[in-house]
């Protein structure tokens, strides 16, 4: 799940950096989706807090269509925050 | 990033030896904007509310940009000139013979000026644009943050940029809509068999004011103004607008519908008086989602469009080709043309997001607008949230209209996004 989440993660990214707004969007979905699974299955809130600021700031961002400053936030932010926790634990339930 | 005084010598300087005329482009731009430095592990330019680069590592980004043009190009084109970073990632490829950069705005290219390095402004192989470039010229990359700050005479060809970006998400929609069309062609065989086709309209109304009406956001302000000019003139409703009119007393003459997608079959349930429509034709694509046919209570014209996939999956039935290119809306205005209208007055098509909303009061898939936009300018000048998209239709509208001769062509909705070719009425809201 980490490896998909993260290669989903990239992409959005890199979609953004390229200005291809439309694809990146696309892709963000399913990276939103993915966190909130993991957070729902895993049942931590430790963890659910870990990733909130973050998300909180994209959410932000993308509202006032700042998507370098998302691509940042993915990259260096959400993408460690997934490998520390998600690639290293796994979701308690699964 | 460098001390502001360092700048007002160097780069300017060096675009005044090379380009005069941009200079003195440059020097004249308002600034029109809060800018700043970030204070972030590498610091950029903010614009507005925006940055202008990454502030993590402006590198990676910038070869990431480079990587659209291949690696062997001699010739090579960059929209927007950010904090050069892209600039240099592809001037230090050997092969690349000629680089021309493109501003975007002049504001943010004179302000990236003040707070950073541009020695690729030196380099013999760079041409420096301004206001000449209004296409997109291939190969090319953007520095994205400079094209979505691109200045108001720029925001076309920013829409060109950002619809060429887009190009692989819109074939793949395209290969989908195609599955669809397919599907509906197959159910709608007896209608299409037996329905009257659109060229026993060509003509129709010869002479006609004809009013095209949509249900964008401004639909709420221009229906008092429409209601006692109706009369006079021909309806012509796309699916959108049809509930919105009933609720306010007027029977379109004709209402458009082409779409293949399900979401269509909201607009046409439920309809509170169906016996009004029983004589007023749906004028209809072949791959109309199938239980919008079966929803309409009135009488059916079916009708071809000039794009690739009805050309391909059905060329010949039916025989009338209507001009489309993306929306309704591009139907229902050719319509309007092909039955003769002298003049045809736009209602309620916006093209972006007065209020931040997405249609009329009471249309069913009316919604707050959120997520990713642009903005484009209205009627008035005020800068208006749109989509890429709704942009694009705007743009292709425009053209079409460039092509059409002896009709005159008008438009209400002072809130609705500018669009050249179409006069605003005189005292309309």
């Amino acid at each position: 799940m980490s490896a998909q989440l993260l290669t989903q993660i990239g992409a959005a990214a890199t979609h953004f950096r390229l200005g291809e707004i439309s694809m990146a969007s696309e892709v963000m979905i399913a990276v939103v989706d993915g966190i909130q699974a993991y957070l729902t299955a895993d049942g931590d809130p430790d963890n659910a807090r870990a990733f909130m600021p973050a998300l909180e700031m994209i959410v932000d961002a993308q509202q006032r269509g700042d998507f370098l400053l998302v691509a940042d936030l993915l990259d260096y932010e959400v993408g460690p925050l997934v490998n520390a926790t998600i690639g290293s634990q796994g979701p308690k339930s699964a | 990033m460098r001390a502001r005084v360092e700048f007002l010598v160097e780069p300017l300087e060096q675009i005044q030896r090379r380009w005069p005329e941009i200079a003195a482009a440059l020097a004249s731009a308002q600034p029109g904007r809060t800018w700043g430095l970030t204070q972030t592990p590498v610091p950029t330019l903010r614009v507005g509310e925006i940055n202008i680069t990454s502030c993590y590592d402006r590198e990676r980004e910038a070869n990431l940009q480079a990587s659209r043009i291949p690696e062997a190009s001699e010739e090579a084109w960059v929209y927007g000139v950010a904090l050069g970073d892209l600039q240099r990632a592809l001037l230090s490829r050997p092969a690349l013979q000629r680089l021309h950069v493109v501003i975007m705005s002049r504001a943010v290219a004179r302000k990236s000026f003040e707070v950073a390095d541009h020695p690729w402004l030196a380099d013999p192989r760079v041409t420096l644009h301004h206001g000449a470039v209004d296409d997109v010229r291939e190969p090319f990359a953007c520095a994205p943050a400079s094209v979505w700050t691109a200045e108001r005479d720029r925001q076309s060809l920013r829409d060109r940029l950002l619809t060429a970006l887009a190009a692989p998400m819109i074939r793949a929609f395209e290969a989908r809509q195609e599955e669809s069309i397919k599907r509906a062609l197959a159910v709608n065989a007896a209608h299409l068999s037996s329905d009257p086709d659109v060229e026993t309209l060509r003509g129709k109304h010869a002479g006609a004011e004809c009013y095209v009406i949509a249900a964008g956001p401004t639909f709420d302000e221009v229906v008092e103004w429409l209601r006692p000019r109706v009369a006079e003139g021909v309806v012509v409703a796309v699916n959108t607008a049809v509930l919105p009119l009933l609720r306010q007393g007027i029977v379109p003459d004709y209402v458009v519908a082409v779409d293949p997608a399900e979401a269509l079959v909201k607009h046409f349930e439920g309809i509170p008086t169906p016996h009004v429509l029983a004589d007023v034709p749906l004028v209809y694509a072949p791959g109309l989602h199938p239980r919008v046919l079966a929803a309409w209570p009135g009488t059916f014209v079916k009708a071809n469009l000039g794009v690739p996939v009805y050309q391909e999956l059905c060329p010949h039935n039916p025989k009338g080709v209507l001009f489309a290119s993306g929306t309704v809306t591009h139907v229902a205005v050719d319509l309007g043309v092909w039955m003769g209208a002298r003049r045809l007055c736009l209602v309620a098509a916006d093209f972006c997001f007065p209020h931040s909303k997405s249609h009329a009061a009471g249309v069913t898939t009316s919604m707050p607008v959120t997520g990713p936009k642009i903005f484009t300018t209205d009627v008035s000048g005020r800068s208006v949230p749109s989509t890429l998209n709704l942009v694009g239709y705007r743009d292709e509208l425009v053209r079409y209209v460039e092509r059409v001769e002896g009709v005159e062509f008008t438009r209400v909705g002072r809130r609705g996004a500018a669009m050249e070719g179409f006069e605003f009425v005189e005292g309309a809201p």
